[in-house]
């Protein structure tokens, strides 16, 4: 998707109709990121909601 | 009559053969629920401190709960519980499937083995008609074999079997006991109890309807689950794949152990997640016993490893355990690992891990090929992952040593091996990161079980004002934690939540089922008739952990017993968590903190006036008549 210089993830995640307060884990490049990086060019970012317990 | 329980007991004296039924009262049932309870209650009154884990004095019961059998979402499950082999603590452990509502479903809500028996046997219960069979010819047998035999022997194909392979039989310190092949009681050894016990396994076939209060409001409730989850508003990824969904993001989290929790990168992660599992060896998806949420996925695979869709597929805890643990990306590996270890009845988690250590022993030469008989334990190498776990059952060759588990292996082997053998009282660390999930950390230091994943809180959904945080306000936490708090804060948190946690286990119903808490009242009361709460149920749920940490004390369990290991302690090699580790004093404040706030004294252990207002005073008249033999 095209956005302007400057967008931050949490602006994506916004803009997708997420609720931020609802994103625990954030990858950019497959590294650790956070909803406050901003996205550079042919950036990848993935999202992941809590990661709970149990079996 | 009562709704929900049969009241009824039964009793096997393994050493003389008797089989007696034994009543409890309403106030019993009323008092404790069910599952943790009704093990721990039997254990502290009759097993005396001390006792050696496989020997006649140690007592294994399986206990079900009040809505155990009932036909709603979550009902399936039935707790087991004995001395520990493995942690010389209380052993407790849980397991879905189809047997423990068939047990109900036969009539009885419990059944408690004594004794030893000479000979190896099994029980066979067909509603009202119990009795112990002559097992010689099933010992040595997979499990499966077994259910297959027992079933064409009672003349019952519907029966339901719980097992033990040879792996319990050979007394693998954390052998477990299966649910019809695919559901394990997987922890703390239990196996290995019923093994050294000699019961081969419990066949029941219940054929009874059990009585509810108000079966209007049971089918209403039911009905609701039902629906949420076909609709795709409940649980929804649990339907869909089952547990081990989105392991990337807890690769690049640092959540996902990885070769021995030493935290390198693996970006091989997304390969063995359930989605990828999905997509390529999966079969079907199944439920346990009335379940809507259907979690449980099964492998069939011909090559390169024959995999029996008869054992079910493998759990988040096998896929970290056998795969991520170990360096090995191979999802068929995976499968063959989880199908064997449910053949011999061993734990994934610590086969796994007991594999995971022995290969970085064999990488830092601290083993050798001539210790391993030529095989090459190095992260990565599947194939030598999955023969271990034969060697292990069988404790051959170097599966003798890892069959004593990664803790006393480590012992044994020495030269600085403690440092990487990754445990709590001797139980593997369950495949959550605790320098990630800092409730973990606390957690894992303080079940009296050894490190869990199941009562343990997993504290990531509480960072933020979301739907973790709305749904915490029936336990009073109405404000974010930061994931990093080893405060205050995070011990309210993790103590209340663990409650929550404990409370599935003694009901004894699954965390998978996202009933509310006021679901769970609804269910509770709809059953049995009762008029009850959720301050009530969660004092059950206090009672039984708190009942926990005083057997442990019995066993001369205290406060250094809860810790983390060295390994939690530093950072991780690459990626996320590299600064740094639990601070140990940092964790034994909040440890002190929690057992202030549980009403323990400064060594864990209940105090009189916490077990009083627990409403068991007789366990603080046990640990004091203890205390005066010395």
């Amino acid at each position: 998707m095209r956005v302007p210089d400057g967008t931050r993830i949490v602006h994506l995640v916004v803009a997708f109709g997420l609720d931020p307060a609802e994103v625990s884990i954030v990858s950019r490049q497959g590294t650790l990121s956070s909803l406050e990086d901003v996205v550079a060019d042919g950036d990848l970012v993935e999202l992941y909601p809590p990661i709970g317990g149990g079996c | 009559m009562p709704y929900g329980y049969s009241g009824k007991f039964l009793r096997v004296n393994l050493s003389t053969g008797a089989v007696k039924v034994e009543e409890r009262d309403d106030t019993y049932y009323r008092r404790y629920f069910g599952g943790w309870s009704f093990i721990l209650d039997t254990l502290l009154r009759e097993m005396p401190a001390g006792a050696d884990p496989l020997g006649p004095d140690n007592i294994l019961v399986f206990a079900t709960g009040v809505v155990s059998g009932v036909p709603i979402s979550g009902s399936a499950r039935n707790a087991v519980g004995a001395k520990s082999p493995l942690t010389g603590a209380v052993g407790l452990s849980e397991v879905g499937g189809f047997w423990g509502s068939e047990l109900k479903r036969a009539g009885w809500d419990a059944i408690i083995f004594e004794g030893q028996s000479e000979r190896p046997v099994y029980l066979s219960i067909v509603d009202e008609v119990v009795e112990l069979r002559d097992a010689g010819a099933l010992w040595g047998r997979t499990t499966k074999e077994t259910l297959e035999q027992v079933r064409q022997e009672m003349g019952e194909p519907r029966a339901r079997v719980a097992a033990i392979g040879p792996g319990a039989e050979n007394l693998v310190r954390y052998a477990c006991i299966i649910n019809d092949l695919k559901d394990a009681a997987g922890r703390c050894g239990l196996g290995a109890v019923m093994g050294s016990k000699r019961v081969k396994c419990i066949a029941v076939r219940g054929t009874k309807d059990i009585p509810v209060a108000d079966p209007d409001r049971v089918r209403e409730l039911a009905r609701t689950m039902a629906r949420g989850v076909a609709a795709g508003e409940l649980a929804v990824n649990m339907h869909k794949y089952g547990t081990g969904v989105d392991l990337a993001g807890g690769e690049v989290s640092g959540n996902l152990p990885i070769r021995n929790w030493q935290g390198t990168r693996f970006p091989e992660a997304k390969d063995i997640s359930a989605e990828t599992l999905a997509e390529t060896i999966r079969a079907r998806m199944e439920a346990c016993y009335a379940c809507s949420v259907r979690c449980k996925k099964v492998v069939a695979l011909e090559a390169p490893y024959k995999v029996d869709p008869d054992y079910g597929g493998p759990e988040y805890e096998t896929i970290g355990a056998v795969g991520s643990n170990c360096g090995v990306s191979d999802l068929a590996a995976i499968s063959k690992a989880n199908e064997l270890c449910n053949a011999y009845s061993i734990d994934t988690i610590a086969a796994g891990s007991a594999v995971a250590f022995a290969m970085e022993a064999f990488e830092r030469g601290l083993l050798t090929a001539e210790d391993t008989g030529g095989l090459e334990l190095r992260f990565g190498n599947g194939d030598a992952m999955v023969q271990a776990m034969g060697l292990i059952a069988r404790r051959e060759g170097i599966g003798g040593l890892l069959a004593e588990g990664a803790a006393l292996a480590a012992e044994r082997i020495g030269r600085g091996a403690e440092d990487f053998a990754v445990h709590v009282k001797n139980q593997d660390l369950p495949m959550h990161e605790p320098r990630y999930k800092r409730a973990l950390a606390i957690s894992y230091a303080v079940s009296p079980t050894g490190a869990d994943h199941c009562h343990a809180l997993h504290d990531t959904g509480y960072t933020t004002a979301g739907e973790s945080i709305r749904r915490a306000g029936a336990i009073g936490i109405v404000e974010p934690v930061p994931l990093e708090s080893l405060g205050p804060d995070k011990v309210r948190l993790t103590a209340r939540g663990t409650m929550q946690n404990t409370l599935y286990n003694i009901l004894v119903t699954c965390m998978f089922v996202p009933w509310t808490p006021q679901q769970q009242v609804d269910i509770v009361e709809a059953v049995t008739g009762w008029k009850t709460s959720y301050f009530d149920l969660m004092k059950g749920a206090e009672r039984a952990f708190s009942m926990a940490r005083a057997f442990n004390a019995r066993e001369g369990f205290g406060a250094k017993d809860d810790y983390l290991p060295l390994r939690s302690q530093g950072p991780r090699a690459e990626g996320a968590l590299t600064d740094g580790g639990i601070d140990p004093a940092a964790l034994r404040e909040a440890l002190d903190n929690y057992y202030a706030m549980m009403g323990w004294d400064a060594e864990g252990c209940p105090t009189r006036a916490c077990l009083e207002e627990l409403d068991v005073a007789w366990v603080a008249d046990v640990l004091e008549l203890d205390r005066a033999r010395g």
